[in-house]
């Protein structure tokens, strides 16, 4: 992390720089300096309580909604300040989508689940459309199991068929980043093998910032790794390094399984 | 000792159980009252055609009307502003003393007597505002009288949907406003429905409110305009009940009988429309 910030602002996508966030006076993040690069999954790792979920939600900022929220530093996307006046919050947050841990179709059908971000912004026409629910929903490998019953409820899907219509309607907004919260948490293997696959080939084109639900899934996906403890940032770094060579003793005490 | 628990609880059910009998007995008894005293008066010359000889014969088909025409007026009156400002409350206002004290005001003018609202509507719409005693003043009277019914089943309907789905609207790049449009406010419809259709109804059997705004003792016509006085069955049956010397027992509660089918009818159709919605809810 020793690097000038003239660089850093030059090859992240996404970056952040002495950022503290506050739920009324308890901190759930303090001075936390990180980057998010293209083409790369960054595991965000740790014990509960940590953190994980409040830096994801300050990246397109989910983190406004807390009332009682408070944040310093600042987040560049792209090198511009996400929190500059003239950045809409709404375009943030299609450019840097989330998905949940628990998936929350809409009340919705399918199709309508899909196409509800894209629809929010601008009018298209149904081609145009059902193209970008086709490609949306290979990617997220949901698609052939559900191409011919669009107008279901989205209810009615499996869980894990729930988590990825979300992983789809994430990516009908065709954003830069894409941002993960635990999302195999309540999934089977195979439904995780099918998101963890989906989620590798997306990295040629977006940059991820996944929040895994174990060790290994951080290992086995990720490019960087980030690990949080009791809202501090321990230590960054390659995930070769991060799980084999860590810095931190507290690093190697979580990965090693002696807490958390 | 443990028999003991059991006696406790044997005594309190049973208690619990007589006082719920006892109070479905009157409502009962009145039901059965009308039904049985006005029945008899019932026929479709009944309710189509207008009083005759000073009210004595002849049907309530103007008195109906007029309910009918204060019943939409009431709806149009209290609809959109109450739903608009439960749905301000439930999903803009923030909480700070401002819109606490507006709550409170709400709670407060849903305690307030009939009467009191029919004053009111009497000194701001009939005298003031010259809409005299017509149509327009009375449904203005039960519009505000409605209005805490409907903002506080709006709001409560709007709470009861799972904020997650607000956080989702929020991720995909959605305003409040879509949000609320697109997914929180045809969630909660079914419940607003509920709430305001409750709220006419009682509008609709009121009397006091359109005692001083609108009710007129009788007309031989119906009405012309929203601001002509019209008949409503509230009053009607309570002209009819107490200041005409003579009346027959079976026109005042046939008249009773056709005000609560008017208002059970629409219990009814709120019933149905809370339990089509739940069975089709995905949450």
């Amino acid at each position: 992390m020793v690097t000038s910030k003239a660089i850093m602002s030059e090859t992240a996508k996404m970056t952040l720089e002495d950022v503290s966030f506050y739920y009324g006076d308890e901190p759930a993040l303090r001075h936390i300096d990180l980057q998010i690069l293209d083409h790369e999954i960054l595991a965000v790792f740790g014990p509960a309580m940590s953190g994980k979920s409040t830096l994801l939600r300050i990246l397109n900022r989910l983190t406004d909604l807390a009332t009682e929220g408070r944040l310093e530093g600042q987040v560049f996307l792209d090198g511009k300040n996400i929190h500059d006046p003239d950045v809409s919050v709404t375009h943030l947050r299609t450019r840097v989508g989330i998905v949940f841990a628990v998936p929350v179709p809409l009340p919705l059908s399918i199709w309508e689940n899909v196409t509800y971000g894209p629809l929010l912004g601008r009018r298209r026409g149904k081609d145009q459309l059902e193209e970008l629910v086709e490609k949306s929903m290979r990617s997220a490998a949901l698609w052939d199991e559900v191409k011919d019953r669009l107008q279901d409820p989205a209810t009615a899907l499996s869980g894990g068929q729930q988590q990825r219509l979300c992983l789809a309607r994430v990516l009908a907004l065709e954003p830069e980043v894409i941002l993960l919260d635990e999302p195999c948490s309540g999934l089977d293997p195979i439904s995780t093998m099918k998101v963890e696959t989906a989620l590798l080939a997306l990295k040629q084109d977006h940059s991820i910032v996944i929040v895994p639900h174990n060790v290994q899934q951080a290992s086995r996906i990720g490019d960087k790794a980030a690990f949080l403890l009791m809202a501090e940032l321990v230590e960054y770094g390659s995930v070769e390094d991060v799980f084999t060579r860590p810095r931190d003793s507290r690093t190697d005490d979580y990965i090693t399984g002696r807490f958390g | 000792m443990s028999s003991s628990r059991y006696t406790v609880q044997k005594v309190a059910f049973g208690t619990i159980t007589a006082a719920s009998i006892g109070v479905v007995i009157p409502l009962v008894l009145v039901i059965a009252y009308i039904v049985a005293q006005g029945i008899g008066a019932m026929s479709w010359e009944f309710i189509s055609s207008m009083p005759r000889n000073g009210m004595r014969e002849g049907g309530v088909f103007p008195a109906l009307v007029g309910t009918v025409w204060l019943t939409i007026g009431t709806a149009l009156t209290s609809l959109p502003f109450g739903v608009g400002a439960g749905v301000y409350l439930a999903e803009y206002a923030s909480d700070n003393w401002f819109t606490r004290t507006i709550r409170l005001a709400i709670i407060n003018l849903a305690g307030v007597p009939s009467v009191v609202y029919g004053l009111f509507g009497l000194g701001l719409f009939v005298i003031f505002l010259r809409f005299g005693m017509s149509i327009v003043a009375g449904s203005l009277t039960l519009g505000i009288m409605t209005l805490p019914v409907i903002i506080s089943t709006t709001e409560q309907a709007l709470n009861a949907v799972p904020q997650s789905f607000r956080v989702v609207n929020a991720s995909l790049g959605g305003t409040t406003w879509q949000g609320v449009r697109k997914v929180i406010l045809p969630q909660a419809l079914p419940g607003i429905m509920t709430g305001v259709i409750l709220g006419l109804e009682r509008a609709a059997g009121e009397t006091a409110p359109i005692l001083f705004t609108v009710a007129a003792f009788f007309l031989p016509r119906l009405p012309h305009s929203i601001f002509d006085q019209t008949m409503a069955l509230p009053y009607h049956l309570f002209v009819i009940s107490t200041q005409v010397p003579g009346m027959p027992i079976k026109i005042q509660y046939g008249t009773a009988l056709v005000l609560m089918v008017f208002v059970l009818t629409m219990n009814l159709l709120a019933t149905l429309i809370r339990r089509y919605y739940r069975r089709r809810r995905q949450w």
